[in-house]
Formats: structure tokens, C-alpha cells, sequence
């Protein structure tokens, strides 16, 4: 039995990671791999801040991998062949499969707008977008496009290394997906106090240039900027199962709690993919590392015999931007409506932190702090335990 | 089966001396470096609030979030192997005590009891670190949270 993982990202490898430890033999397991090492994306931001060297984002379970004897090839995959069961690589070679896993991963979101093809724009998604911002010298002017946690560790970052950083979120309040407004005006206030200008309720109309950036229109004026950096998001990178017959939600490939594709012996984990919520039983796109691992570890429990269907995800987040530490873990109040549920917010706040829990029907569904001193103590692992508890 | 060992604090006795600070680092590291101790001692307004170090909690909020295999509990201490960890941080969102920490290029870092002869107990002067047998940490503060996680995982059973 052979099993071929398309993607050597978080969910490519630790599918072939937990398939070796639940006995799978190494040598029939084969990565194919655009980019090697393997690298974690959690990591762009400090690595760039604190200028290290590149190998500090690679993830150092590959080389057990390698160790034990996966096969892993360094290439692009070009096209699934569901019937003949191979997947055929740019370049022409093929390789057939008894067990195929999609993790194609995502790919950034570009918005639209009038100037995103000029020089100097970019995103913060990848290891080739360090290197880009890596590569900067000298004093800038840069422009963040998206107070999400990526743009906001991204902005916090170019801030260290001396970059003079606009922030611009097109919601009202920064970090829309993640904390409520109680916490992120808090945030907000913390963050502009540090000298990060960040501008909410504004849409970015246009990347003004001529070949480079110059600047960026938003709300009518026009900010100078030398650097536009766009983390306005993640997209399923699912070009590869078009025409093949699996299912896709907007893009994102469905799976069922086995991790299963609607293709027999076809799985997929990761950004590529839809994931299910634990509260709510829903389907939802979450393009987080831990939501990959999550159904690598499921994939691979079933393509080793072991029949296993996950109960869901409970987000668990923690970032810490410019100083102040976020943790969410459950539901938000907006994501939670946004799941159709009516869930209502109740916040405390000390001197240096301010946390809300997320009720529906009285019922804790969710956590979230902002903390601002050195200290990270917070009730999110007792409402984690209280959302295992009531909805499992 | 050998007696579990755990690091017993009391912050009231603690001076600040940042001894376990360093010691910790120079153990882990071979250098004296705040950012590589797997210890902290928070300080807010010249009072001591908090000495932020694992407690080896078991079950462990930690070691049941996380998706990669990084954690685990090893004979009774809850480690960390960093070669299987990507930083995703949700260990750092549920743990009790704030004692996972990140330190250079985003590499998690956390009390790993120094295999069993803690350096910050052998150079604490004011003995607000103890290394002590597990079940003499009953009537603090501190493992009323251990013992609510136990209770709470035991509702639940585990994962």
C-alpha cells in the first residue's frame, strides 16, 4: 500500500509523520514537495524582526522523517488522475497511489484594487516573502494591508526593524476574526501608544505608483509608502482537484470527519481544505496550523486501519503582538453569530488585562484576553475543559 | 515507582535575585541570557506577582491541545521536544501558569526540570523555589489549579 502526501507543508508532513508512528512502514510513504525543508510559518515574523538566519522557521521533524526513510520528492504536482489513481509532476514523471493525501496548503488573498501588480508589493505568507523583506535596508515606509494576526505580527515586525509601519484594516476594529471590540480597542490604543499607526474603518482604494509604489490611497488621501505588504487573508490552493470529482466548498475541499474526500482513498488536511467546528458541528474554513495537524493525526488513524472520526475543533490562539499577549480560545462572539448561534459577551478588566468569555444560552462557548504586562495568566484553559465538557 | 518530583513556589519568599533566572538560562544554553531561561520572575511596581515556570501539571491543559506530538508527560514531568513543535502556540493560549514562553526566532521554550536537579532550586537563596515531592504541594494555591484540572479532565476523560 502506497500513500502520496501532495504538500510538504504542516499538514503534508505530520500526515507522514503520524502515519510512521502508527506503524505505516516509511518507505511507502512519498511527499512531494515544492518547498524542503519544511518550514513553520509561525515563525516568519521573529525571524525577520530579529534578523536571524532562515533555518530557525524550519520544523526539525524532517529530519526524522528523512531519518526513517520517507520518500520525498522535490517537485509540483500537475494532475490527479482519480481513476488511474496517479498523480502526474510538472516535468512529466508520474506516481501512482493507494492512498492519496491533499495538502496543498492556501495561498495569500489580493484584493482587487487598482495598483497591486506595481513593484514592491507584496505578501507576508510565505518563506520567499521573508526573504523579500529580509533583503530591506535602510529606512522605510511601509504599508500593511490587513490588521489580522498575520498583518499585525507582520506590522510588528517592520516596526523593530526600524520600518515606519502603517496599519490598514478595512472592519472597524483590528484583529476582526479573532477578539471582540471590548478587547481589540484596547489593543488598538495599546498598540498606536507603541508607535504603530493604524488606521480601522478604512479601505485601501489604491496602490499609487509609477512601476514602484509611491503610496497608498485610502479614504480619500493619499499616505507615502515605499512597501505595500498585503496579509488581507488566506485562500484554498486548490487548482489541482479541478476536474477531478472531489467536492469543494468555494474553493476549499470538503472532507468528512475521517478526513476523507468525497473520492474513495482520497483525504485532505490543511488551508486546501474545509475542517469542522467542535461547538457547533459546522464546516468551517480555519487556516490554521493546528487544524492541519489535527486531521493528519485523524487521516492517518484511518489510512492505518484504525477507524476515527474526529468530534471537531476548539480554536486555541495565542499571539504576542508588540508586547501584548492575545489569547482566544473557542469561539468569538462574531464568529460565533456568524455560525448562526446568539451568544452574548461578558468582560472583566484588571489593570493589565481584559478578558471576555462568549456565553450561548448560558453555556461558556468561548474565551478571550488581551493581557499587557509581562504576565501571560488567564481562564482560557478552564473554559477550554468547559467546552469538552458540554459539547463533546 | 520513584516519587514525582515537582518545583514548589511560593512568590512571597522571592527577592527577585534573578539567581534562577540566570541559572536557568546558563543550564539550558551555556550563556546568561533572560530570553533562553525557561523561568520568569514577573516584577510590577517593585513587587514580585509571579514566578512563571512550568508546574507539570498532569493531566496538562498543554499536552492535550497540542496537535504535533511536541508535549508530552515523561515520567512525570511534561516536556517539550522542540524538533517536532512548529510554534503554533496554542499551548501558550491554556496553559494556567504562563510558563511557556517563546524565545529566539519564535522557538518555544519551557521547564523541562533539568532532568531532576533543577538549577533554580540549587541557587534560589530564599527557598521561594523548592523542588519537593509532588503530593507535599497539595495545600498551596498554586496546585488548586492542578487539582481543578484534574477534575475537569476527569469529567471530560481526558482526550
Amino acid at each position: 500500500m502506497k500513500t502520496v502526501i501532495i504538500g510538504g507543508g504542516i499538514g503534508g508532513i505530520y500526515t507522514a509523520y503520524y502515519l510512521t508512528k502508527y506503524g505505516y512502514t516509511p518507505n511507502n510513504i512519498t511527499v512531494i514537495a515544492a518547498e524542503w525543508p519544511p518550514y513553520s510559518k509561525h515563525r516568519l515574523a521573529e525571524v525577520l524582526s530579529e534578523k536571524l538566519s532562515i533555518d530557525y522557521t524550519y520544523i526539525g521533524i524532517y529530519n526524522l522523517l528523512l531519518d526513517k526513510g520517507i520518500n520525498v520528492i522535490h517537485g509540483v504536482a500537475d494532475k490527479i488522475d482519480v481513476t488511474g489513481k496517479k498523480v502526474l509532476l510538472k516535468g512529466g514523471s508520474e506516481i501512482t497511489y493507494d492512498n492519496l493525501v491533499i495538502a496543498t496548503g492556501g495561498k495569500p488573498f489580493i484584493p482587487p484594487i487598482k495598483g497591486v501588480e506595481l513593484d514592491n508589493t507584496m505578501s507576508f505568507y510565505d518563506i520567499g516573502d521573508l526573504r523579500k523583506l529580509m533583503r530591506i535596508r535602510g529606512p522605510l515606509r511601509i504599508a500593511v494591508i490587513g490588521a489580522g494576526l498575520v498583518g499585525l505580527t507582520a506590522a510588528s515586525a517592520l516596526k523593530k526593524m526600524g520600518a515606519t509601519v502603517t496599519v490598514y484594516e478595512l472592519m472597524e476594529d483590528i484583529l476582526p476574526g479573532v477578539i471582540d471590540k471590548p478587547l481589540s480597542s484596547k489593543l488598538k490604543n495599546y498598540l498606536s501608544g507603541k508607535g504603530l499607526r493604524i488606521h480601522t474603518g478604512t479601505g485601501v482604494e489604491e496602490i499609487i505608483g509609477d512601476r514602484r509604489v509611491k503610496g497608498v490611497k485610502a479614504s480619500g488621501r493619499i499616505d507615502p509608502a515605499d512597501i505595500v505588504v498585503f496579509t488581507t487573508g488566506v485562500r484554498p490552493n486548490t487548482d489541482l482537484v479541478k476536474d477531478t470529482g472531489i467536492e469543494t466548498v468555494r474553493g476549499a475541499i470538503r472532507i468528512n470527519r475521517s478526513g476523507a474526500t468525497s473520492i474513495k482513498n482520497i483525504y485532505a488536511t490543511g488551508d486546501c481544505a474545509l475542517s469542522h467546528d467542535l461547538i457547533t458541528g459546522k464546516e468551517v474554513y480555519r487556516p490554521l496550523g493546528f487544524v492541519a495537524a489535527h486531521y493528519a493525526r485523524i487521516i492517518a488513524r484511518n489510512i492505518t486501519g484504525t477507524k476515527k472520526e474526529t468530534r471537531g475543533i476548539v480554536p486555541t490562539i495565542y499571539e504576542n503582538i508588540g508586547g501584548a499577549h492575545i489569547v482566544r480560545v473557542g469561539l468569538s462572539l462574531k464568529e460565533a453569530e456568524s455560525l448562526g448561534l446568539s451568544p452574548t459577551l461578558r468582560c472583566e478588566e484588571t489593570i493589565d488585562q481584559i478578558s471576555c468569555t462568549v456565553f450561548e444560552e448560558r453555556r461558556p462557548i468561548g474565551y478571550e484576553a488581551v493581557g499587557f504586562s509581562e504576565r501571560i495568566r488567564n481562564k482560557a484553559w478552564q473554559v477550554y475543559y468547559d467546552i469538552h465538557t458540554l459539547f463533546s | 515507582m520513584v516519587a514525582k518530583y515537582i518545583l514548589d513556589i511560593d512568590i512571597e519568599k522571592c527577592n527577585a535575585c534573578m539567581r534562577c533566572v540566570f541559572a536557568c538560562s546558563l543550564a539550558r544554553s551555556g550563556v546568561i541570557d533572560e530570553r533562553q531561561a525557561m523561568i520568569k520572575i514577573i516584577v510590577e511596581k517593585g513587587i514580585v506577582i509571579d514566578i512563571a515556570v512550568c508546574r507539570h501539571c498532569d493531566p496538562a491543559p498543554c499536552v492535550n491541545v497540542c496537535e504535533f506530538d511536541a508535549l508530552r508527560v515523561e515520567d512525570g514531568r511534561v516536556v517539550l521536544d522542540q524538533s517536532r513543535c512548529t510554534t503554533c502556540k496554542a499551548c501558550i493560549s491554556v496553559c494556567p501558569f504562563g510558563a511557556i514562553r517563546e524565545s529566539y526566532g519564535g522557538e518555544l521554550v519551557k521547564c523541562d526540570l533539568c532532568g531532576g536537579d533543577p538549577a533554580c532550586v540549587r541557587v534560589c537563596p530564599t527557598g521561594a523555589i523548592k523542588y519537593v515531592p509532588a503530593h507535599m504541594v497539595k495545600t498551596r494555591r498554586i496546585s488548586s489549579v492542578a487539582k481543578t484540572i484534574h477534575e475537569y479532565l476527569e469529567k471530560i476523560g481526558g482526550r
